[in-house]
């Protein structure tokens, strides 16, 4: 029995593997279209495969510090701002046809959601641990109160009138891209310098690692990818507010990440849709609901600390090979 | 004599009040192989820190082939030439044995991020040429056979072993082994001897190592330099050194 | 812009600042001995105001003096600091930081739900400011409101007794035994979880306390004002050097003067703004707060 490839990068028959992937990422986003290119923006079932893919993609940015760097910060819901920021802003300035404008912001909100990160990055990181956290809650909170306070944000009433370029294709689209993008990242040598600082700081430093670098830049990536998440946000609600992005969200968003799991992608992907998704078949105890979620939490918590996919991530061939091999048992079996 | 791989003149270093090295002169010359050796808390450790850049001296200077060393964090030292392992074994331990190593391939040869995401043809040249340098280090000290494996469900003394490959991946010149035969069992300590000289034959290393175990060390090392007290106390042939009454005076104590 | 007014400013800030400060010691204490930042903690004093707020009548029925009160909400809020401790983060303490972090989110957020479910969300008025209805002193023509001296003053009596206590009781050694090294604790023959029950009693105990501050200078409260208090607090603790007790009282009055200062000469929307970035700036240059140690790792 082969031992289990645990490397991060594997060699072997990728060109098949890649080529699946591509290939069912390819057919999915045409179901999607399919299905739901065609319906109104408004549509219940729109509102909430949008709001997915936007948690996911604020999900999986923040696994990536939180989990594969493993720093804690709190803040994220303010990078997310940014970005929102960035493209409403853009949008009502110049009037341009909706996908390039849908692309445009998006790529404006990556770069100051980035920039801004990086910025921030630069003192925040050179803290450990709780001070990290704390820290990193401070410039979150400065954000949005500069945004509120600013005249060209709008205040506290924020920006109206955005044109509604995103459409559930180019949301799922967008999630397709940000999760390829940190999959491949990861399995790299850029992967293993940021587990390695996760692992062992100081045995990663004594290994060559750049670790402040290292942090800074990926702490940047993480607030570049929640500026897309917020551009899909401000493109698709119209209007955004310096309320929505406030200590509560960010700390909702963290909560997604450890229970799918620190460091799983494939986990953060399944707490995001999970936990938007769940809250509407429960409305029914629309009273008890955060109870119930607070109570939940708990247990998890005490139960499955690790979360629930811990750091197991999924991989679409290694299923179809489990599932061939099953099948094969099973056909050798009868013959005997 | 050739000119002094690694110097260090002076050197001094404070916590709070206390001198925990002081006056501490060191030259090692190219393919030597010195033992630092001395009582518990005599500075040994501290001394690494201090060569490979985690600790700055309060006083004193460190070249390296000439080159001024002050100031420069660890990172860089390794890229340097400088590279050690630890007293308490520092592994990535739910990376795999051959990622432990690749973390240290990635220092002398690179590609880009676009070439990590596009999955070029240069990310897999690169990766290769990474996967079998990791493979060939691993295969010296016969740990090939535990590439997939977690590194933390490696053997006590394997993952001795892998601390030690891993330093060799970044091509260093010099090589700082803190008690690498700790918690060793006689025979391990033998094996572990024999991979000592060999990689320093096979890869042109100079190595300075601090250790207890004194049949590694007489064994092996061609000069002693002797700590205690962050002073250095004895230095020179093994023999000369062990038979030194200040040195023994050291490790027995004063009554 | 007159002295007086600056003057009251400055009580103000103090007031609130202890409140802070309160909240903040016992955040540093609970975090100096497991290392966790107890995020309900801000929801304690809001349990302690929804108990004040019942059991003055509750008190006043059965013909008891109502400053009573005082006594019944810090005897509830240790209580519950000790069951929260015992469910919650007692069987969490050998895992990650991070886990702890969320399930006392999740706590928080479990009481701020269930008290607005079981007394409504609406804000409650407390208007039995009898306890602290004590006559102004007026110096010239500056007001001195003698709650708010009398606040800071408890305070700062709270804060010498507790270093007192960690300094030179057994059980203050002990504490500071668990928080230095927990297995030499245990093998000294300390009680680890009589430690931490006992910490959490009194940290939630001064959460009680700084409830019955919080009342008498905010006339209302609803079940979501943990929240923001908590966060205020906890910067406090941060601030100060987290797991100092003086740094905890030194960063609830500075964030307390700050907030009163920056609403009273710019506007309350920068008041964040500038609580946070003093954080900021003093983390920068002292990252282990004003009066904290640095832990660095022994390589």
């Amino acid at each position: 029995m082969k031992t289990p490839n645990r490397s991060m990068v594997s060699f072997g028959n990728v060109q098949k593997r890649y080529l699946l992937n591509f290939v069912s990422c390819f057919v999915l986003l045409v179901l999607v279209q399919v299905f739901m290119g065609n319906i109104h923006g408004t549509n219940y079932l729109v509102i909430l495969t949008i709001n997915c893919c936007i948690s996911i993609i604020l999900a999986v940015s923040l696994n990536l510090t939180t989990g594969c760097l493993g720093e804690m910060v709190l803040g994220h819901a303010a990078f997310m701002a940014i970005g929102a920021y960035a493209s409403a802003i853009l949008l009502k300035a110049v009037s341009m046809p909706a996908l390039l404008g849908f692309f445009l912001g998006l790529i404006l909100s990556f770069l100051m959601a980035g920039l801004i990160g990086f910025l921030v990055g630069i003192p925040a990181l050179r803290l450990k641990g709780d001070y990290l956290a704390i820290i990193t809650l401070g410039f979150g909170m400065i954000i949005k109160s500069l945004l509120e306070v600013l005249n060209f944000t709008g205040g506290a009433a924020g920006i109206d009138g955005i044109p509604r370029n995103t459409t559930v294709v180019l949301s799922v689209l967008m999630v397709m891209v940000v999760v390829a993008f940190l999959f491949t990242f990861m399995r790299s040598r850029f992967g293993r310098s940021i587990l390695a600082i996760r692992e062992n700081e100081i045995a990663a430093a004594a290994t060559g690692v750049p670790v402040t670098q290292v942090k800074v830049l990926t702490f940047a990536l993480s607030a570049a990818l929640a500026g897309i998440a917020g551009a899909l946000y401000a493109q698709y609600m119209r209007s955004i507010s310096p309320a929505t992005f406030h200590l509560d969200y960010s700390i909702e968003i963290l909560v997604i990440v450890v229970l799918g799991g620190l460091g799983s992608f494939t986990g953060s992907i399944l707490a995001a849709t999970i936990l938007v998704i769940l809250p509407e078949f429960l409305r029914v105890f629309n009273d008890y609901r955060m109870i119930i979620y607070s109570v939940a939490l708990i247990i998890i918590m005490l139960k499955k600390p690790g979360g629930i996919l811990g750091r197991f991530e999924f991989s679409l061939s290694k299923l179809l090979i489990f599932i061939k091999t099953q099948f094969f048992r099973r056909k050798v079996k009868d013959h005997e | 004599m050739s000119e002094p791989l690694l110097q260090a003149k002076n050197i001094e270093i404070s916590f709070g009040g206390l001198k925990a090295v002081s006056n501490f002169n060191l030259s090692i010359y190219p393919d030597e192989l010195v033992g630092l050796i001395g009582p518990n808390g005599a500075g040994k450790t501290t001394a690494f820190n201090l060569l490979t850049g985690v600790y700055q001296p309060t006083h004193g200077d460190i070249t390296l082939a000439g080159e001024r060393l002050n100031g420069l964090p660890p990172h860089v030292l390794v890229k340097k030439g400088i590279v050690r392992t630890f007293q308490n074994i520092r592994l990535f331990r739910t990376l795999s044995v051959l990622d432990n190593v690749k973390v240290a391939c990635g220092l002398r040869t690179t590609y880009h991020v676009l070439d990590a995401i596009f999955r070029t043809k240069r990310f897999w040249k690169v990766e290769q040429e990474m996967d079998e340098k990791a493979k060939s280090i691993l295969k010296v000290f016969h740990l090939e056979e535990y590439a997939e494996e977690y590194a933390k469900n490696l053997p006590y003394g394997k993952q001795r072993q892998l601390e030690i490959a891993r330093a060799i991946a970044t091509d260093p010149k010099l090589l700082l082994l803190d008690e690498p035969a700790a918690g060793m069992n006689p025979t391990e300590t033998q094996e572990l001897m024999k991979t000592i000289e060999f990689i320093r034959s096979f890869y042109h290393l100079t190595i300075l190592l601090i250790e207890h175990d004194m049949k590694l060390v007489m064994g092996i090392c061609e000069r002693l330099i002797v700590l205690d007290y962050g002073k250095i106390i004895a230095e020179g042939l093994p023999q000369a050194v062990a038979n030194d009454p200040k040195v023994i005076l050291a490790y027995l104590g004063d009554d | 812009m007159r002295l007086n007014t600056i003057i009251e400013q400055i009580m103000n800030g103090l007031q609130k600042g202890s409140v802070y400060a309160l909240v903040a010691l016992g955040y540093t204490m609970v975090y100096g001995i497991v290392k966790l930042i107890n995020f309900a903690h801000g929801d304690f004093i809001m349990v302690g105001a929804y108990t004040t707020i019942f059991s003055i009548p509750l008190l006043a029925s059965i013909g008891c003096p109502l400053w009573l009160s005082i006594i019944v909400a810090i005897l509830i809020c240790s209580l519950l600091g000790i069951l929260t401790e015992k469910v919650a983060y007692k069987p969490l303490r050998q895992s990650s930081r991070i886990t702890s972090l969320i399930t006392a989110i999740a706590i928080s957020l479990l009481l701020q739900n269930l008290f607005a479910k079981l007394f409504t969300s609406s804000a409650r008025m407390f208007t039995q400011v009898f306890i602290f209805d004590v006559p102004t002193i007026i110096i010239g023509t500056v007001k001195l409101h003698k709650v708010s001296i009398l606040t800071c003053a408890i305070s700062i009596v709270v804060m010498v007794c507790l270093q007192l206590f960690v300094k030179k009781t057994k059980m203050g050694k002990a504490m500071r035994a668990v928080s230095e090294n927990p297995d030499a604790a245990k093998l000294m023959g300390i009680s680890i979880n009589r430690v931490v029950s006992f910490t959490f009693a009194i940290g939630a105990g001064l959460a009680g306390l700084a409830a019955i501050i919080f009342c008498s200078y905010s006339m209302s409260f609803d079940p979501y004002v943990g929240g923001s208090l908590g966060i205020k607090a906890f910067v406090a603790a941060v601030l100060g050097g987290i797991g100092s007790i003086p740094g905890a009282m030194l960063g609830g009055f500075l964030i307390g003067l700050s907030e009163s200062m920056t609403q009273t000469f710019l506007s309350s929307e920068w008041v964040d703004i500038i609580v946070f970035s003093i954080l900021i700036f003093i983390l920068l240059f002292k990252p282990s707060g004003l009066m904290g140690k640095m832990t660095s790792e022994k390589v």
